[in-house]
């Protein structure tokens, strides 16, 4: 059922067996996993049915640090996330592919220690987030979907670097399950309502109930056997630190509310001349393909192969995972003025190929980063309109993150240049705007001496995660195996936030496998 | 053998195979033997660079492609620009070896075998991780001493 907060009169206590604070992926798929549970479930979301100015402004912060966009032209983070039903779902990009196992191996020498969840207690969760996503089946390499989809050969695919392939979701939770929500029997959805404090009891351990405000103006409070928080990786933490500030925030005994904010840097820092024609480079570059047997939906399905590092060569040497996607490519025949308008005039020699044609691909290059307890939410000075504390953000990428950034495109290059493939060149820091160029690459101009491998700007993949992470100890995390917050008997939290480390790829296929899990879990606390 | 044109490969154009017996003071030799090495320096290394990035697999391709390289064999300014940087670079590195298995191949059809071995070795840098990195291009380091070697053409 969806009710809108407009309609209900200010000073209205609720209750619920379970409230979800947010309805994003992670606090839509908890709703509807417990739907027909018996279970009375209550969503509090802060926007409405669609995005609104006057919410958005509401999630605008500081930032310190890195900046998200360009250095010359930096984005808000407001634009990095939507307020409203279905939360960022709302104008994400679909790509799913799943965490890999050492994603969470404890990993020390790059201070990152591990998650408190084995690999098989996650993935077994991604067939039915596949599910939810509308995705095929929770395959993600290349020699199945060669077999089931006919993607097209690889360019590279061993031991040290693998072809994955990413699914692309359709789903908006907020437009995809709008329906599902309001037909819910156990299931409430009350829209502009934005929780802006946590109480905990006398105890100390559990909570006596949430605040809620409207930019109207109205006041409700909530009270649930229990409560998941499941704002994102920025507004999690913020409502934790500045619920119970003379604790210095709720479940924040370790100080560890907010620490080691990180993201997926990317960066078009790589480009390459290949000898494969574009038709044989498709599965990097798809259009949509036959929906296999078995499919939930019965549309079209997108898949994208991208290159990854293999697990294997991680470990080896001792580096933050890499991937790179060919965002475009172009035949050196057919568009020698965009070659010449980005510099590769000369550089094309280097590739004749029997026809005098190359393919020029150019790459966008993602990696995880490193965890550094100073890149952090922490609040600000300035309040919103509701008179919460903004979240100041601190982003921080190190010469350690972009030295694994330039190592994993040496080792892409190593084995693409050992297959026969063609050559990279690293372009970090070199890459400007070409005003008279047309298309993706003609828009590139490449200053061959700017090249810095050290310093280089990097854009935010608007993945918001670990600022409030799992932990095997109290010390050094905000939330238990059962994503409960330490020291809480009814307090969880969901979403990309509680990740220990975020490898390199999208969240949500994880943040919804997740939420499957606390669904049961919660489920078989309450039943 | 018939000829038809030649210009500075500095300038972007041509050089045709057969032209270059009465051309000893161009340049002069790359690796101390006679002209015709000289030539298929220009081919085989010209070709070096580039044949080895577009999946020259086996020996029969790398013929092939060697086939078409003297068909139209040139030295591209941008092979020119890499060699000169690497020089630049690694100025200790003469590229003997390199020169070697030019040396090795002998007149005229030799060519071929040459091409091969560099085609391998440069498969070899690759898998063993012997890459340089030349204004940001990740090179075998057998084409980039190739390159070099052209560059001092």
């Amino acid at each position: 059922m969806l009710i809108d907060s407009r309609d209900l009169a200010g000073g209205t206590e609720l209750r619920a067996d379970v409230c979800i604070v947010g309805s994003g992926p992670a606090g839509a798929t908890i709703a509807l996993e417990l739907e027909g549970s018996g279970l009375d479930v209550l969503v509090l979301e802060a926007g409405g049915l669609d995005v609104e100015p006057e919410q958005q402004d509401l999630y605008e912060a500081e930032m310190t640090g890195e900046v998200f966009g360009s250095r010359d032209e930096p984005v808000p983070v407001s634009q990095t996330r939507l307020r409203t039903l279905g939360g960022t779902s709302q104008h994400w990009s679909g790509f799913c592919r799943p965490l890999r196992p050492v994603d969470l191996e404890p990993r020390p020498e790059l201070g990152r220690p591990g998650w408190p969840i084995s690999y098989d207690e996650l993935s077994q969760h991604y067939e039915r987030a596949a599910e939810i996503l509308q995705l095929g089946p929770a395959r993600f390499d290349h020699g199945y979907w060669s077999d089931a989809a006919d993607i097209g050969p690889v360019l590279v695919d061993d031991d040290v670097v693998e072809t994955v392939v990413f699914q692309i979701s359709d789903v908006r939770f907020g437009s995809t399950y709008r329906p599902a929500l309001d037909a819910a029997r156990d299931v409430r959805v009350i829209t502009h309502m934005s929780v802006t404090g946590i109480v905990p009891d006398e105890s100390g351990r559990t909570v006596d109930r949430l605040e809620v405000a409207t930019v109207g103006g109205k006041r409700f409070t909530v009270r649930a056997r229990r409560l998941v928080i499941a704002t994102g990786g920025i507004e999690t933490p913020r409502l934790l630190l500045a619920s119970a500030p003379g604790r210095g925030g709720v479940g924040n005994d370790s100080d560890e509310v907010g620490r080691g904010f990180c993201e997926h840097g990317q960066g078009r820092i790589a480009i390459g001349v290949l000898s494969r024609t574009p038709e044989e480079m498709t599965a990097y570059n798809l259009p949509a393909v036959a929906a296999p047997a078995g499919r939930v939906s019965g549309d079209d399905l997108r898949l994208q192969a991208a290159l990854l590092l293999s697990d294997e060569t991680v470990r080896k040497e001792g580096i933050m995972g890499v991937e790179a996607q060919l965002l475009t490519v172009a035949r050196t025949e057919a568009e020698p003025e965009i070659l010449a308008g980005i510099g590769l005039g000369d550089v094309t020699d280097l590739v004749p190929t029997v026809d005098g044609t190359g393919t020029m691909a150019s790459f966008l290059v993602i990696g995880e980063q490193a965890r550094h307890p100073e890149s952090r939410i922490t609040l600000g000075d300035a309040v919103d309109g509701l008179g919460m504390p903004r979240p100041r953000l601190h982003w921080v990428v190190s010469d350690d993150d972009r030295r694994s950034y330039v190592r994993g495109v040496e080792l892409m290059a190593q084995r693409l240049g050992a297959a026969g493939v063609g050559r990279m060149q690293l372009v970090a820091g070199a890459v400007g705007p070409n005003p008279e160029g047309e298309g993706f690459l003609g828009r590139m101009a490449i200053d061959a001496e700017a090249i810095d491998p050290t310093d280089f700007p990097l854009l935010q993949a608007n993945h918001h995660c670990c600022t409030v992470p799992m932990s095997a100890d109290p010390s050094s995390g905000v939330v238990d195996r059962d994503l409960k917050v330490w020291g809480f008997e009814d307090l969880h939290l969901a979403g990309s936030g509680v990740f220990p480390t975020a490898g390199v790829t999208s969240p949500t296929i994880s943040i919804v496998a997740l939420s499957v899990r606390l669904a049961q879990h919660l489920q078989g606390e309450l039943s | 053998m018939s000829a038809t044109s030649r210009t500075s490969p500095r300038e972007g154009r041509w050089f045709v195979r057969g032209l270059l017996d009465d051309e000893s003071t161009e340049g002069g030799p790359i690796v101390g033997g006679p002209v015709d090495r000289r030539t298929l320096l220009r081919l085989v290394g010209g070709s070096a660079v580039g044949l080895v990035a577009f999946g020259c697999t086996s020996s029969t391709e790398a013929a092939d492609l060697c086939e078409a390289a003297d068909a139209s064999a040139s030295v591209p300014v941008g092979v020119v620009r890499i060699g000169e940087r690497y020089a630049e670079l690694f100025p200790d590195d003469d590229g003997d070896d390199v020169a070697a298995i030019v040396a090795g191949a002998g007149d005229g059809s030799g060519g071929a075998d040459a091409l091969v071995a560099l085609v391998e070795r440069v498969r070899d840098d690759f898998a063993a991780g012997d890459v340089v990195q030349v204004d940001g291009w990740y090179l075998a380091r057998t084409e980039a001493r190739a390159a070099r070697l052209l560059a001092a053409c």
